[in-house]
């Protein structure tokens, strides 16, 4: 697959995953963002090879009398895909405050 | 927190429902265990009121956003399901599958070809930046218009507001008035075509096409060097370095590439050392029209124009109009702005050129005109030396036209534009048929799967799908096909370059295309029997035999077959006309024997030392008379002679001035040396032929055709007469001989009232040999050009090639027509003689129980064959009965291309039919066979 820009938001997901928060609704309630989002960019960074998906062990789930969890692990793609989504962020975010400083006034010439 | 109220649990499961079933079990699991998960966290910590489990709600209303975004993923899994099962389909059947994807093959490469052909002439935009900001400048006038002469540059559209024929050349004086006003164009450029320059390269004479262009061209065009640099401003000034930029495509022929050319020298007209800066870019082939003639392969500046053209210099000649202006629109500007911006300036100069040309008249009444050539409209040669009173008196303002220039200058000649579209629906009409073909394959095979179908739809498929599915398998079928459609092209490309004269290229857009033809060919021919299939009535269809059915497919399967032999006929009868117009056009009497004679040409005033020489009497003379000399003395040949122009070369000069023995009235003029009748085998019938001494010093003398003879002097002896002079006074040409007819420029017009005149009495500087020869004439060409190396070192052969070669080349289109018609007509042939046979097939097969009865009821085997033969001859009757009426009404539209025939020759119609109903027997007798081979026992068994 080719090099894919992350957007902003599967960037957060993705982090969240790798700082160890794997489920859905963790992610969900790390982040802030909503089912309606953390989901499908789950299914898609899963399609694109940076998180892996695996279901929890049936011993866990039989205990608490409930299916078993599906939890997310970050690739060694996906977590290189991270580092430099990340780095773009945060070059963004240098520049946006570089660019506020520096604005040129719009008078007239 | 109560078991059985978990409204979050029943909305992800009633939202499961719409996940594709592919993913359903997994997604509900996952949004369930989640969901189960956090439940039981919020028991251990105690916390399960109401407030949490409206917050498990709001959660699991989210997953109907998952649940929706995985929605594509239903269509991906669905189509590949169905390309999967169409894939398997066409694999059961191959022969089936062979037989739809070659003809859609054939039907989509043909029209692939065409429309990288029609693509280039018709809409092609020049290869330069924004082409839609280009506008052209052109001119109309009445017929008192204040110029000497013009150049048309080929064919022009008439303006709408004056019904004029719109021109496009301009002089340097009004091009440089009309920049100088210029505040609507950001640029503003001109360039003229030159028909040649004499290049020395490395110390060897060639021809090269060229053309003058002002120092913004490049720049205005937008258009950067592919190597080295393009004409700058600077270059275009008088006393700057003389400086050239080639042509990619001479650069690539020329010298292969060789990057050292940029900063080489190479002495242009014999006169000046130019060098060549730079090459443009590749596709960039000048700014008059993609594909036309003019395709300059030197460009130089316009000031360059004086020093390498000597006296024939027309830069500065304000009444010789040649230059074509174009320019770039600054934004937002109307076409009506730029006119009024520019009109004013282009007019006043207009009218002071004219008023400069008429001050050198009276000055001098003797002045020298200029020798013009090409495609110069000359108005004043024809009016002898003393035009007088009328030329005084003109004073027509032209008008300044401006109109999008996106494709060039030159329009596409409307003769052109015919021939294309002839072309065009012929592939159609092929396409047309193949489509009809593979409907009614599609329509036999989703017969034979009615009962799989009905099946489906009785167990609760839904119509949309099936038709979907069914659609998908023509998809493949037609995609299958444009991919081997575009193999065939690949193959075919030499063809098609020889037959068009184009340099093939197999690029996006017409890949775009074949696409686009794939798939609107893929809706086409699926949807109908798709629709057709899924609208059965189910219980008879599930029964063992379902005659209702078959009965509307073969009435659908009829009306396509009846319109495909139509078709068929229609292209079988287009291919006879335009192969008997090139069998007559071949066959037809020329007056002369062209077999065994080269032609070619020679220009001694390009290279001439300095611009008199060739003024000086006798020089050219003698060049031309040595040449022949030598000629004449190579072994193998014959004899050796000129004309000022060659015989079928589309070109011919006329004249209805003062050598038509009726002013008004057209003639041919063919200026020729003495031998030239010997040497061509035309018989002078009365009279005497030219001599050697039919010279400047003798009498004007003059021979004329019998077809001048016949129309100028029907009762009276032509030798008597005279022609020429001053109009209405005694003619100072003696008619001395009649000979007899030949054809002039082309082999499709009457032969014309013919005067040719003794080359020794007038002044021409440019003559073309034509060389007899015992053998073939190509094996003398070295010989003949060491000749004339002897005589001129840097004098190039122009446009060698035999008189066969010449006819051939003017009936390329003929050519063209005849062999793209035969090879989609026997195409269409093929196709209908397939859709035949296959209908006949399904038919017998259909009825083999019907047939089984009747044999067992008494009927014989010459019976049962003649039912099927009769039911295919009344098919191919329908069908040939409404091609010959379709064929009468298109046949009035090629009526202007055909040659010794009407569009209804009674014998090409009967030749045609007659094709079309042998092959169709052929396609009729396999089934008939097969019925009358039925065996009753088996038959009667059969379903």
């Amino acid at each position: 697959m080719g090099k894919s820009y992350l957007s902003f938001s599967a960037t957060v997901i993705l982090q969240a995953v790798a700082n160890g928060y794997q489920y859905g609704f963790d992610i969900m309630d790390m982040t802030g963002l909503p089912g309606g989002t953390v989901y499908p960019a789950l299914r898609r960074l899963e399609d694109m090879g940076y998180v892996l998906s695996k279901w929890e062990k049936h011993e866990i789930a039989q205990r608490e009398l409930r299916p078993p969890r599906k939890y997310y692990e970050v690739t060694d793609v996906g977590a290189e895909a991270l580092a430099e989504a990340v780095k773009r962020y945060r070059l963004l975010d240098q520049q946006q405050r570089r660019a506020l400083r520096t604005r040129p006034s719009r008078g007239r010439a | 927190m109560s078991n059985r109220f978990r409204p979050h649990l029943w909305f992800v499961s009633a939202v499961g429902r719409i996940v594709p079933r592919r993913f359903r079990s997994e997604w509900k699991q996952e949004w369930e265990a989640e969901l189960h998960h956090r439940e039981s966290l919020l028991r251990r910590w105690r916390r399960s009121d109401w407030n949490t489990r409206r917050s498990l709600l709001r959660l699991s209303v989210s997953s109907i956003w998952d649940a929706l975004a995985m929605q594509p993923r239903r269509l991906e899994e669905e189509m590949f399901q169905d390309l999967r099962y169409g894939a398997r389909m066409l694999l059961q059947s191959k022969g089936w599958t062979a037989v739809a994807v070659l003809s859609l093959a054939l039907g989509i490469g043909a029209n692939t070809a065409l429309f990288s052909v029609v693509d280039r002439e018709l809409f092609r935009t020049l290869p330069v930046k924004n082409p839609e900001q280009l506008v052209r400048l052109m001119w109309v006038s009445g017929a008192n218009h204040m110029l000497a002469e013009w150049r048309t540059y080929g064919f022009s559209p008439r303006d709408d507001a004056t019904g004029l024929t719109l021109q496009r050349a301009f002089s340097n004086l009004t091009y440089e008035r009309m920049r100088a006003a210029n505040q609507t164009l950001s640029d503003v450029f001109a360039f003229g075509s030159v028909d040649r320059f004499n290049v020395v390269i490395d110390g060897q004479a060639e021809i090269a096409s060229g053309q003058f262009v002002s120092g913004n061209y490049f720049t205005g065009l937008g258009v950067p060097a592919a190597l080295g640099r393009t004409i700058a401003v600077d270059d275009d000034r008088e006393g700057a370095a003389p400086v050239a930029v080639m042509s990619h495509d001479y650069w690539q022929r020329r010298f292969g590439l060789d990057p050292t050319i940029v900063g080489k020298s190479i002495n242009v007209n014999g006169r000046v050392p130019v060098t060549i800066v730079g090459i443009a870019p590749r596709g960039f082939s000048g700014a008059f029209r993609a594909g036309s003639s003019f395709s300059p392969q030197l460009s130089i500046p316009l000031a360059m124009e004086p020093r390498l053209i000597g006296d024939a210099s027309i830069l500065n000649n304000p009444v010789s109009w040649w230059l074509v202006i174009m320019g770039r629109a600054k934004p937002g500007m109307k076409a009506e702005q730029i006119r009024a911006n520019l009109e004013g300036g282009f007019q006043q100069s207009a009218m002071e050129g004219w008023d400069s040309y008429l001050a050198l008249f009276r000055s001098s009444a003797s002045a020298n005109q200029p020798q013009v050539s090409g495609d110069f409209v000359n108005q004043q040669q024809l009016m002898g030396p003393n035009p007088a009173r009328e030329i005084l008196e003109r004073r027509d303002t032209p008008h300044l036209r401006v109109v999008p220039g996106s494709q060039g200058s030159l329009y596409l000649a409307p003769e052109e534009r015919r021939s294309l579209t002839i072309l065009v629906t012929i592939a159609g009409i092929l396409l047309c048929i193949v489509c009809a073909n593979v409907t009614n394959l599609l329509v036999a095979r989703t017969a034979t799967r009615q009962k799989e179908i009905a099946m489906r739809l009785a167990l609760g498929a839904r119509p949309w799908r099936l038709i979907r599915q069914l659609v998908t398998e023509s998809v493949l079928l037609s995609l299958i096909g444009g991919t081997l459609a575009v193999v065939v092209v690949i193959w075919s490309k030499d063809l098609i370059q020889s037959l068009f004269e184009i340099h093939f290229t197999l690029d996006c857009r017409v890949l775009a295309f074949t696409a686009a033809v794939s798939f609107s060919t893929a809706i086409v021919i699926g949807l109908a029997p798709a629709v057709r299939a899924i609208r059965v009535d189910l219980i008879p269809s599930l029964k063992d035999s379902a005659p209702h059915t078959l009965g509307i497919r073969s009435r659908l399967g009829r009306s396509l077959l009846i319109a495909q032999v139509a078709m068929s006929l229609v292209l079988l009868i287009g291919a006879g006309l335009f192969i008997g117009t090139l069998r007559n056009l071949h066959s037809t009497d020329l007056g002369f024997n062209p077999k065994n004679l080269l032609l070619f040409r020679v220009d001694p005033r390009l290279n001439a030392p300095d611009a008199d020489y060739w003024a000086e009497t006798g020089r050219l003379r003698n060049l031309y008379e040595r040449l022949v000399e030598l000629i004449s003395a190579i072994p193998g040949v014959r004899s050796a002679t000129l004309s000022d122009w060659t015989l079928l070369g589309g070109n011919s000069t006329s004249s209805d001035g003062s050598l038509s023995p009726r002013p008004g009235e057209a003639v041919s003029v063919q200026v020729v040396r003495a031998n030239f009748f010997e040497t061509m085998e035309m018989p002078v019938l009365l009279g005497r032929g030219l001599t050697s001494r039919d010279d400047g010093s003798s009498p004007k003398v003059a021979l004329v055709n019998e077809a001048l003879a016949r129309k100028f002097y029907p009762n009276k002896n032509p030798l008597e007469q005279r022609i020429g002079g001053r109009p209405g006074g005694i003619g100072n040409i003696e008619i001395v001989g009649v000979v007899r007819d030949a054809k002039g420029a082309t082999l499709r017009e009457d032969i014309p009232p013919t005067v040719y005149l003794p080359y020794l009495q007038y002044h021409f500087a440019s003559m073309n040999f034509e060389v007899r020869t015992t053998g073939d004439p190509g094996a003398l060409i070295p010989a003949i050009r060491e000749a004339v190396r002897q005589v001129n070192p840097n004098l190039p052969l122009i446009d060698v090639k035999t008189q066969n070669e010449q006819v051939k080349q003017i009936l390329a289109r003929e050519r063209r027509f005849a062999f793209s018609s035969t090879l989609f007509g026997g195409l269409a042939l093929l196709l209908a003689c397939i859709g035949l046979y296959g209908i006949m097939s399904f038919s017998v097969a259909r009825r083999t129980n019907e047939i089984g009865i009747r044999m067992a009821l008494g009927a014989k085997r010459g019976d049962v064959a003649g039912m099927v033969l009769r039911e295919a001859f009344s098919l191919v009757l329908m069908g040939v009965v409404s091609g010959f009426f379709i064929a009468r009404l298109i046949g009035r539209w090629v009526a202007s291309m055909l040659y010794g025939l009407s569009p209804n020759d009674p014998a090409t119609t009967a030749f045609a039919v007659t094709v079309l109903a042998a092959v169709a027997a052929l396609a009729g007798y396999l089934p008939a066979r097969r019925a009358s081979h039925v065996d009753p026992m088996v038959a009667l068994h059969h379903e």
